[in-house]
C-alpha cells in the first residue's frame, strides 16, 4: 500500500469515528456543512438558511455593514431584523427565508440565529480592540465570504488566543491573564 | 542576569507545569456544542450599543432629594450610583440608595391585578378602577400616598377635587412637620432649611445621625470629610451627644453619654451660655434669648442629661471658638412632646452661632407644602373609622407597618371600596379590594421637587418590568374615560407642567433630563430675625426625661429606615456600623447592664411598655450607655417575600397621639425587660472581646510590643504636628513608598527578635514567569489610599462592591458559618487606652479592608494552579476559571480578604438581572476577592488606547470609590508621581497595614486617622 492511500484511508476512518460519533451522541444536528466546510467543523443549523457567500462574497458586501457594532463594542453584533428588511423590502420577497424574517419583523420578535463563535462567560473579548489593532475578520472567521454555512473555523481554544498574542506583541498584545479572564 | 530561581518563583513554576499538564491530558478540545442563540433586537434602539453601558439621570421619591444616575446595560438596570452633577449628592450613593435597584427587581413586585378572590385581568382591573370612580363621583374618593410634588402632586390633586369630595393624604413615616413648626415658631417661616456642613469647623450633634439618616446624607458626608482635613496642623471638631454611640457618633472627636430625652435641656443649655458669649448675636437677640432660657440652668441640664456641668460650658466654649460652628438636633424618635420646642431651640442655637444663612440656609429650603406631618392621617383615619370614605386610593403609602396596632387596618375595614395602586407588595396593599400593579419609580415620569432651586426629574430607564403602567397615566386615562378629556400621556403633561414652570423649549427639557433637573440651589441664604411672636414662656414646661434607669429607645436604622427598604437582601447582609449584626433585630444594652440583668448575646428578652411589648435577642454593647436599650426601626415586615421578614417591628412603641410638631413620634420609655428563656444566635462581625479589641494578643498589646501589629492607626493632631519623630506614641509611621520596590526598611529596629529573617526576601529582579521576564510596573502599577481620617465607616462601599462585582448574598445561616461574600468589609476596632479611648469608653476605629494587592502576596506562592498571581501593573490577579479550590490561598492570607464560593450563590427571582456582565459570575468551589474593579481598568485602557494615550489620572474610579460619600477613596497610578494616589500614599500619615511585620507590600495604603487627644474625653 502506498504512503498515499494509506493517509486517505486514515483520514476516512477519521471523518467516519467523527460523523458516528456526532451522530451518536447526537448534540447538535449538523446540516452538511458547505463544500468548503471541514467535515467535522461546528456548523449549526441556522434559523434560516442565509449566505455569507452570497451577501459578503458574491454581492461584496462590508462585514461592519450588518456587524455594525464591531468598531465599537466588544460584540460584533448581530444585525437586528430592520437591517434585513430595508433591503428585502424589495429584494427576493417570494422567498421562504426573507418571509421568515418579514413575519418576524412584524412580530417585532428576534429571529433566534446559533451562536457559531462562543466563548465561555467568564472571557472578556472585543472586537473593537481586534478590529482597530487591523486585524480582518477573517484571521479569526476564516474564509467567510465563501460559506454558504457558516462554521466555526478557529477553535477559539485559549492556547489559540494566547498563540496569537505573542505573535502580535508589537501591536499592543498582551498576554496577562486579566486581558482576557475577567 | 543570572536567572537564579528563588523559592517563591520555583512555587509558582511548579505549579504552572501541573496545571499545564492537567490541561494537556484533557486533550483537544472536541468542537464546542452551544446553545446559546443571538436574539438581535428586532429594530435597533438609537444611540445604544450592545455591551456599552448608557446613563441615564433620574431621581426617586425612595431617595428624595438625591440625584441618581442609573447604569443600564441590554435594557436593564444594571447600577444605581450618584449623579454627580446634582449639587447635594455628587456622585456619590449611600448603601440605602444604591439599593434603589434590588427594590425594582424585587420579588415583591405586583405583577398582576388582582382582588380579594385572586388575579384578575388588566382589562377588567381597569374597567373596574373606572367603575369605581365613576359611581362613586362627588362622593368621598380619597388618596392616600407618599409624598408627591410637582407635577406628580397636581394632577392627584386635580384628580380627588374633580371626582370627589375626598383629600389628598400625604404621608411618610418620619414626617418632618414638627421642624417646620419650630422654624415658624422662631423666624416666621414655615420652612425646612436645607441644612449641611458646608464651610463648618465644628458640628455639635445632640443625637442627629447626620452621616446615616438625618438630612441630606451624601453632602453631610462630604462636607464632614473636608471638615476633617487636615491644615496646618488644625481640622474640625465634631461634638456628638447621644445615648448610645451610633455610626456617626463614632466618629466624634468629643463625644458624650446623655439619657435619652434630655436633649432639649441639654439643647437649651447650650443655648444660654452660647448666646452669652455670642458675638453674632445683637445686643437686643441676646437679652431675647436670655429671656427665653431663663430659668435654664446648666446644672439641671447636666444633671438629667448625667454628664458633668463642666462638660457644657466646654462644649458651648468650643463652639464659640469655632470660626463656623453648626448645631444639629436629635433623632425625632426620642423627642416625644417636646419636637417643635428641640427644634426651636436647636434653631435658636444656630442663630447664636451664626449658622442662620450659611449651614442652616433657608434660601434653599422646603417650603411647608412640602413637609408632610402625621395629621393627615390621623384625620383620614377619622374619617375612615367614621365610615365616610367611599373610595380610598392607596399608593406607596404604607401605614398598615407604621400602626401595628391596627388603627389603620381597622379603619381600612369602613372603607367602601380599597384600591391599591402597587409597585411592591406590601402590609396595605395586602387588605386592599382590588390591586393593579403600575410602574416603579425607575420606570415612571415624574417631578421631584426636593428644595427652593433644585428641581429633579424622574424618567423611566427601562421599560415596566411588569407590563404596568404608571399609576398618573391610569388617571389621566380616567379623566378621559369620564370626563371625555384628550387622550394624554403623563410624559407630556409632566414635559408641559414642567416647562411652563422653568421655561424653556425641547432643547431645554432634553438638557434637564440629561443633567437630572434644574440644579440652581443657592449657597447661602440671608440671616433671619427671632420672631416677634415667639414667647418669653416658649421653652417652659418640658417634660422630664421619663425612661428611667435604662429608657428603651427607639432610634432610625442606617440600613432599613422606616422599612420601606427591607426587601433588600444588600442592606441585611451590610453589617450594622457599630454591632456588626445582619439580617436581625436586636436589641443593644451595655455590657454591665447586660450582666446586671444576666442577659448574654442572643437571650430573647420580653422588653414591655404599658400594653405593648415585642420579644427580641440582646446584643451586649461596649459602646453604649448604661441610659438606654435601643431598638432599630425598619424591621419586623410582614408583607414581603418570606426572606425578608424578620426581626420585630420598633413601630409598636410610638405614640398613638400626635405631638406638638404633628406627628407620631416616641419619647424614650420605661420598659420591663423579662428574659424568656428563649435564644437567637445573632450573625455579627463584631463580638466585644473577641478580636475586634485594637490591642489584644490578635492585634497587638503595646505600641512597642512585638504583637503591635498596628493594623489600625491613628496620630494625634499634637503627633502630627510633630511628624518624624512623635507619632503621638501609637503608630509607627512607615512612610516607605510604593507597594513595588522598598529602598529603606528597617526590620532589626521593628523586629529586635526577628533579626534578618524575612518571610518574603526582597524582589531584586523581576521574576521569570514563562520564561520571559516581565518587566514590572514599566507603565502602571494601580494603587488604593484609604484615608481613615475621612472613612466613617458608613458601609457604601460594601453595597456597591457588592453591586458592581455580583457578590452574592448568602444568608444569615451561611454568615454565621462565616461564608460572607463581601470583598470589602468594614473592620470595626475599639481601642481602650489610646486615641481618646478608655477601659469604659473605647474609642473606635473604621477601616474598610479589601484585597490589599500584595507586591509580596502570600496568597500567591500557595496557589497550585496559578490561578492567582500578581501581574505588572501591580494587581493581584484572580483567574477563576483557573481556580481549583484548594482554599490554601485565603488560609494564607494576612488579611482574610478572600473569600470562597461553598456554594454556587443563587440571585432570587428577578435579582440577577442586575448582574454586571462585566465580572464573571463565580460558581462552587471558586475563590474570589476584590481585584480593584479591573473591569473597569480594563474599559478606561480600552478608551485610552482608541485616543492613542495613557490612562489619565481619575479617570478610573473603582465601585467603592465612586459610592463613597466621603470620599475617603483614592485610586489610580502610582507610577504617575502627579497622581491621586500617589501623593496619599507618599503622605506623611499614609502606612500600609502590616506591611511593617510582614513585608508583604499592600498596594493599598492607609492615611491614619488623626484623633484630638482632648481632656474631654471620659
Amino acid at each position: 500500500m502506498n504512503r498515499r492511500l494509506k493517509l486517505l484511508t486514515a483520514a476516512g476512518f477519521v471523518a467516519l469515528v467523527c460523523a458516528v460519533g456526532l451522530m451518536v451522541t447526537g448534540a447538535v444536528s449538523v446540516e452538511p456543512a458547505g463544500v468548503d466546510a471541514p467535515l467535522n467543523a461546528y456548523a449549526p443549523k441556522q434559523p434560516i438558511d442565509y449566505s455569507h457567500k452570497l451577501h459578503a462574497g458574491q454581492l461584496e458586501i462590508e462585514c461592519e455593514f450588518c456587524h455594525t457594532y464591531a468598531r465599537r463594542s466588544r460584540s460584533a453584533g448581530i444585525p437586528a431584523g430592520e437591517q434585513c428588511i430595508a433591503c428585502h423590502q424589495l429584494i427576493a420577497t417570494q422567498s421562504e427565508s426573507i418571509k421568515y424574517i418579514a413575519a418576524a419583523y412584524d412580530r417585532q420578535e428576534p429571529v433566534e440565529w446559533v451562536k457559531v463563535h462562543d466563548l465561555p462567560d467568564y472571557v472578556y473579548f472585543s472586537h473593537k480592540r481586534h478590529v482597530s489593532a487591523g486585524f480582518e475578520c477573517q484571521e479569526c472567521h476564516g474564509p467567510i465570504e465563501e460559506m454558504d454555512v457558516v462554521y466555526r473555523h478557529a477553535p477559539m481554544t485559549m492556547g489559540w488566543c494566547v498563540n496569537c498574542h505573542q505573535d502580535n506583541l508589537d501591536k499592543g498584545a498582551q498576554l496577562d491573564c486579566l486581558v482576557c479572564h475577567k | 542576569m543570572g536567572n537564579k530561581i528563588d523559592r517563591r518563583d520555583f512555587l509558582a513554576l511548579m505549579g504552572l507545569s501541573g496545571a499545564t499538564a492537567a490541561t494537556l491530558s484533557c486533550g483537544s478540545q472536541a468542537p464546542g456544542f452551544f446553545d446559546e442563540t443571538w436574539r438581535p433586537w428586532a429594530e435597533p434602539v438609537e444611540g445604544t450599543i450592545p455591551y456599552v453601558p448608557d446613563y441615564y439621570a433620574t431621581a426617586t421619591r425612595e431617595t428624595g432629594s438625591a440625584g441618581l444616575r442609573i447604569s443600564t446595560m441590554g435594557g436593564r438596570v444594571i447600577k444605581v450610583d450618584g449623579n454627580p452633577d446634582h449639587p447635594l449628592t455628587g456622585g456619590t450613593a449611600t448603601s440605602k440608595q444604591q439599593s434603589l435597584v434590588q427594590g425594582l427587581y424585587a420579588s415583591d413586585r405586583v405583577r398582576k391585578p388582582r382582588d380579594k378572590k385572586g388575579p384578575i385581568t388588566w382589562m377588567s382591573a381597569h374597567a373596574r378602577f373606572k367603575e369605581a370612580i365613576e359611581q362613586n363621583q362627588g362622593k368621598n374618593i380619597s388618596v392616600l400616598t407618599a409624598p408627591i410634588t410637582g407635577a406628580t402632586e397636581k394632577l392627584w390633586t386635580r384628580f380627588v377635587s374633580e371626582m370627589g369630595t375626598g383629600k389628598l393624604v400625604q404621608f411618610e413615616p418620619f414626617a418632618q412637620s414638627g421642624a417646620v413648626k419650630a422654624s415658624e415658631t422662631v423666624f416666621d417661616r414655615p420652612a425646612l432649611p436645607l441644612t449641611t456642613l458646608k464651610g463648618a469647623d465644628a458640628v455639635c450633634s445632640l443625637g442627629a445621625q447626620f452621616l446615616e439618616t438625618w438630612g441630606e446624607v451624601n453632602a453631610n458626608s462630604l462636607y464632614y470629610s473636608e471638615m476633617r482635613e487636615v491644615h496646618d496642623g488644625k481640622r474640625g471638631k465634631h461634638i456628638q451627644f447621644e445615648s448610645k454611640t451610633t455610626g456617626t457618633g463614632a466618629n466624634a472627636d468629643i463625644h458624650h453619654y446623655i439619657k435619652p430625652g434630655s436633649e432639649t435641656m441639654l439643647a437649651l443649655a447650650l443655648l444660654a451660655k452660647v448666646a452669652e458669649g455670642s458675638t453674632k448675636l445683637s445686643a437686643d437677640d441676646k437679652s431675647r434669648v436670655a429671656a427665653l432660657t431663663t430659668g435654664v440652668s446648666a446644672a439641671a441640664a447636666a444633671g438629667a442629661s448625667g454628664v458633668a456641668e463642666s462638660v457644657i460650658d466646654d462644649v458651648a466654649k468650643a463652639l464659640l471658638e469655632a470660626k463656623a460652628a453648626v448645631a444639629l438636633p436629635a433623632e425625632a424618635l426620642v423627642l416625644g412632646d417636646d419636637m417643635v420646642k428641640h427644634y426651636a431651640a436647636v434653631l435658636l442655637l444656630n442663630k447664636a452661632l451664626g449658622a442662620i444663612g450659611k449651614q442652616v440656609n433657608y434660601a434653599a429650603a422646603k417650603p411647608t407644602e412640602r413637609v408632610s406631618s402625621h395629621k393627615p392621617l390621623a384625620d383620614l383615619i377619622e374619617e375612615m373609622a367614621a365610615g365616610q370614605v367611599d373610595v380610598l386610593i392607596v399608593k406607596d403609602a404604607n401605614p398598615v407597618y407604621f400602626m401595628p396596632d391596627g388603627r389603620f387596618a381597622d379603619a381600612l375595614g369602613k372603607v367602601g371600596a380599597v384600591i391599591a395602586l402597587a409597585e411592591s407588595e406590601n402590609e396595605t396593599v395586602a387588605l386592599a379590594d382590588m390591586t393593579i400593579p403600575v410602574t416603579h419609580d425607575l420606570e415612571s415620569w415624574g417631578e421631584i421637587n426636593a428644595y427652593e432651586g433644585l428641581d429633579l426629574l424622574m424618567q423611566p430607564v427601562m421599560r415596566p418590568r411588569w407590563n404596568a403602567e404608571q399609576a398618573e397615566d391610569l388617571l389621566l386615562r380616567l379623566f378621559q374615560e369620564i370626563r371625555g378629556e384628550e387622550a394624554a400621556l403623563f410624559r407630556d403633561y409632566l414635559k408641559t407642567e414642567w416647562l411652563a414652570k422653568f421655561g424653556g423649549d425641547d432643547a431645554s427639557w432634553r438638557e434637564d433630563l440629561k443633567k437630572g433637573g434644574r440644579y440652581a440651589l443657592a449657597e447661602s441664604g440671608e440671616d433671619l430675625p427671632i420672631s416677634g411672636n415667639l414667647a418669653a414662656d416658649f421653652f417652659s414646661g418640658l417634660s422630664a426625661p421619663s425612661g428611667g434607669d435604662m429608657a428603651l429607645t427607639i432610634l432610625e436604622s442606617a440600613r432599613f429606615g422606616d422599612g420601606a427598604l427591607a426587601n433588600r437582601s444588600w442592606l441585611h447582609e451590610l453589617p450594622d456600623t457599630m454591632t456588626g449584626v445582619v439580617w436581625d433585630s436586636w436589641l443593644e444594652i451595655s455590657t454591665r447592664k447586660a450582666d446586671e440583668l444576666n442577659l448574654d448575646y442572643g437571650d430573647v428578652v420580653e422588653a414591655t411598655v404599658g400594653q405593648r411589648s415585642v420579644k427580641i435577642p440582646i446584643y451586649r454593647s461596649e459602646t453604649t450607655s448604661d441610659f438606654t436599650a435601643t431598638l432599630a426601626t425598619g424591621q419586623g415586615r410582614t408583607g414581603l417575600h418570606e426572606a425578608y421578614n424578620r426581626g420585630v417591628n420598633a413601630f409598636v412603641f410610638l405614640s398613638d397621639r400626635l405631638n406638638d410638631g404633628d406627628v407620631f413620634t416616641a419619647a424614650p420609655m420605661q420598659a420591663s425587660f423579662q428574659k424568656t428563656g428563649e435564644r437567637i444566635r445573632l450573625a455579627t462581625f463584631h463580638l466585644p472581646g473577641k478580636g475586634d479589641k485594637i490591642r489584644t494578643v490578635l492585634t497587638g498589646l503595646r505600641p512597642t510590643a512585638k504583637m503591635d501589629r498596628d493594623i489600625f492607626q491613628s496620630v494625634s493632631l499634637a503627633g502630627l504636628a510633630g511628624h518624624g519623630d512623635d507619632h503621638g506614641g501609637d503608630s509607627h509611621g512607615d512612610d516607605h513608598g510604593g507597594g513595588g520596590h522598598h529602598e529603606s526598611y528597617d526590620m532589626d529596629s521593628q523586629f529586635p527578635l526577628n533579626k534578618k529573617k524575612q518571610f518574603y526576601p526582597e524582589r531584586t529582579e523581576d521574576p521569570v514567569i514563562l520564561g520571559r521576564t516581565e518587566t514590572f510596573y514599566d507603565e502602571y502599577k494601580w494603587e488604593m489610599s484609604v484615608d481613615l481620617n475621612k472613612c466613617t465607616g458608613c458601609g457604601a462601599c460594601v453595597t456597591a462592591c457588592y453591586a458592581e462585582n455580583n457578590l452574592p448574598v448568602v444568608g444569615k445561616d451561611q454568615v454565621l458559618k462565616g461564608r460572607e461574600m463581601a470583598w470589602v468589609r468594614i473592620n470595626r476596632y475599639l481601642d481602650y487606652n489610646h486615641a481618646g479611648g478608655s477601659v469604659e469608653k473605647p474609642a473606635i476605629g473604621m477601616m474598610p479592608m479589601m484585597c490589599q494587592q500584595c507586591g509580596n502576596a502570600p496568597c500567591e506562592s500557595v496557589c497550585p494552579s496559578l490561578a492567582t498571581y500578581h501581574n505588572k501593573e501591580g494587581l493581584n490577579a484572580m483567574v477563576y476559571n483557573r481556580c481549583v479550590g484548594t482554599r490554601y490561598c485565603s488560609n494564607n492570607c494576612s488579611y482574610k480578604v478572600r473569600r470562597f464560593n461553598w456554594y454556587t450563590w443563587e440571585w432570587e427571582g428577578d435579582l440577577n438581572w442586575q448582574l454586571n456582565p462585566a465580572v464573571s459570575v463565580r460558581q462552587k468551589g471558586v475563590m474570589e476577592k476584590c481585584t480593584f474593579c479591573v473591569q473597569r481598568i480594563r474599559v478606561a485602557k480600552d478608551v485610552a488606547r482608541d485616543e492613542g494615550r495613557k490612562v489619565r489620572d481619575g479617570e478610573i474610579k473603582t465601585a467603592c470609590q465612586q459610592a463613597c460619600p466621603s470620599q475617603a477613596i483614592q485610586f489610580g497610578n502610582y507610577e504617575d508621581k502627579n497622581s491621586a494616589v500617589h501623593k496619599t500614599a507618599t503622605d506623611g500619615r499614609a502606612y500600609r497595614a502590616l506591611d511593617s511585620h510582614l513585608h508583604t507590600k499592600p498596594g493599598v495604603s492607609y492615611l491614619q486617622r488623626t484623633h484630638i487627644q482632648d481632656d474631654h474625653h471620659a
